[in-house]
């Protein structure tokens, strides 16, 4: 056992390989095969508007092996395949997916952790399948057949697996789609070697660009690097994360930003001037408050950001004095970050997210003097009379009338990426 | 590219099997009776306390897909969309 910068220097991690990642392959379009047996074995694009110039959300893996992916507009897909099926996104659809292949997992073990909307990591090291005699291929194999079963006959997934989560995802994405792979000591060098830097969950261009400026320019290099050079490259305690990650080690097992933030965005079919965005917002600090509402939490801070056509991409947070406990509160602080701190002259949005943070317990609240000889009610009674109406008669059946008018600008939507 | 219908629609449909709790099996829409092949895909949406049960599936011949919703709350039938299978 060796020391390098402060730290044990452990080695190769010899444990066994008990973690799972396991992701649906090309979720949204697979879905819609499966819904739709005539689109199956062809092309598939599933879009947020169907218009020509609407982006590509999920592609099927036919429309991939054409060209056709995450990113691809309506018209340049239809340019490549004129067949190509579009489909606007169904989210009811995919949570049911979601739902159902969940359940196929919590059966091999309660140690279940969403990442997405269609990626799972499961931790068998306490799986009773594991105990009984089954290998890891074997239990992988089984949820495949088992994933056929419960959720389509359309849907396949990719399993991989590795003594950690960084391992499991990397393995999971060698061989789609429908793979099964293993990442250990005894093949890691082999993988490692036949990869690139891009290749690696995490590694981004500006990573990518970064290791390359640091001597490092394949998988092979950035494994044998010593944590000290690792730190150098990565500006402190992330370079010793990658050297532990790509030795097999856990180290993405947290909750970073679990129960940290509530927020919600729209992509705006019709983009819209900065002033005309009132109803937007309001949309979004309804979705809020309810959640807040369903927490008991009142927020403390306000997160904005606005994509421009035009401009380059703006975001401002602020803290905020009072709690922020109704839809009003919320609309009020994200209206006026956006009223005195967005640039000026920007044009046109294209979309709006809006974020709360710094949650603390509803307190009770001073009510404010009744001069009017009307009865008072606190806001946070207010926000839950509010929503239990909008839970019972559904979405927006109370609203105020700043959000008249805003049917159809800002549908449902499945958020990408991490679920935490 | 599926059409979408919304038209209110008269439904025979299976209630209590032990794997499906409903099951619609033949339609009527547009003058025409439809036998209806297996569901393809089932999920529920929310209307405020209601739920609403969607069925993608095809006719029995298989030329044409169909999505159903049943209302729980209304027990109306509702043809949402369709397209020809090619």
């Amino acid at each position: 056992m060796k020391h390098s910068a402060g730290k044990i220097d452990l080695g190769i991690n010899q444990s066994e390989s008990k973690i799972m990642h396991i992701d649906l392959n090309s979720c949204f379009a697979t879905i819609e095969q499966q819904a739709r047996q005539h689109w199956r074995g062809q092309p598939v694009g599933v879009v947020a508007y169907d218009s020509p110039g609407g982006i590509i959300l999920a592609a099927s893996y036919e429309a991939k092996r054409l060209g056709i992916s995450l990113g691809t507009r309506v018209w340049e897909a239809k340019k490549i395949c004129p067949n190509i099926h579009i489909t606007t996104v169904d989210p009811p659809k995919y949570r049911k997916a979601h739902q159902l292949f969940r359940e196929v997992l919590e059966d091999y073990t309660s140690r279940v952790k969403a990442k997405s909307i269609d990626e799972f990591v499961l931790d068998l090291s306490d799986s009773r399948a594991l105990k009984s005699g089954q290998t890891m291929q074997q239990i992988g194999y089984e949820i495949k057949q088992r994933v056929y079963q419960h959720v389509g006959e359309a849907v396949s997934c990719d399993v991989g697996i590795g003594p950690n989560r960084f391992l499991a995802k990397l393995a999971s994405g060698l061989h789609k789609p429908n793979g099964l792979d293993i990442i250990d000591l005894n093949n890691m060098s082999e993988v490692y070697a036949k990869l690139e830097l891009k290749d690696l969950p995490g590694i981004n261009r500006r990573y990518d660009t970064r290791l390359r400026l640091g001597g490092i320019h394949t998988v092979s290099d950035f494994a044998a690097a010593d944590s000290q050079q690792l730190r150098g490259i990565f500006g402190g305690i992330v370079g010793y994360y990658w050297w532990l990650r790509l030795r097999g080690w856990e180290i993405d097992d947290r909750d970073w930003k679990s129960g940290s933030q509530i927020g919600h965005q729209y992509a705006l079919k019709e983009k819209l001037q900065p002033d005309q965005l009132d109803p937007i917002i309001f949309k979004l600090a309804q979705k809020i408050a309810r959640r807040l509402s369903v927490k008991g939490l009142s927020a403390t801070g306000i997160r904005v950001g606005l994509r421009y056509v035009r401009s380059p991409y703006w975001h401002k947070s602020r803290r905020i004095p009072q709690q922020l406990i109704t839809t009003q509160d919320v609309f009020q602080a994200a209206h006026s970050l956006i009223d005195t701190e967005a640039p000026m002259g920007a044009g046109l949005v294209s979309l709006l997210s809006v974020t709360t943070y710094g949650f603390q317990p509803i307190n009770p609240e001073q009510l404010a003097l009744n001069l009017q000889g009307r009865p008072i009610a606190n806001r946070g009674d207010i926000a839950k009379a509010m929503n239990q109406i909008n839970e019972r008669y559904g979405d927006f059946a109370v609203i105020p009338a700043t959000m008249l008018g805003t049917d159809g600008i800002a549908g449902d939507s499945i958020a990408f990426g991490n679920l935490s | 590219m599926s059409l979408t219908i919304n038209e209110r629609i008269a439904v025979i449909a299976v209630f209590g099997d032990k794997n499906a709790p409903l099951t619609p099996v033949q339609l009527r829409w547009n003058k025409k009776q439809y036998k209806l092949g297996k569901v393809d895909f089932y999920h529920t949406t929310r209307d405020g306390h209601h739920t609403v049960h969607h069925f993608s599936l095809t006719n029995d011949e298989q030329s044409m897909y169909m999505k159903l919703a049943f209302n729980s709350h209304s027990l109306v039938w509702t043809l949402e969309e369709t397209e020809a299978c090619e």
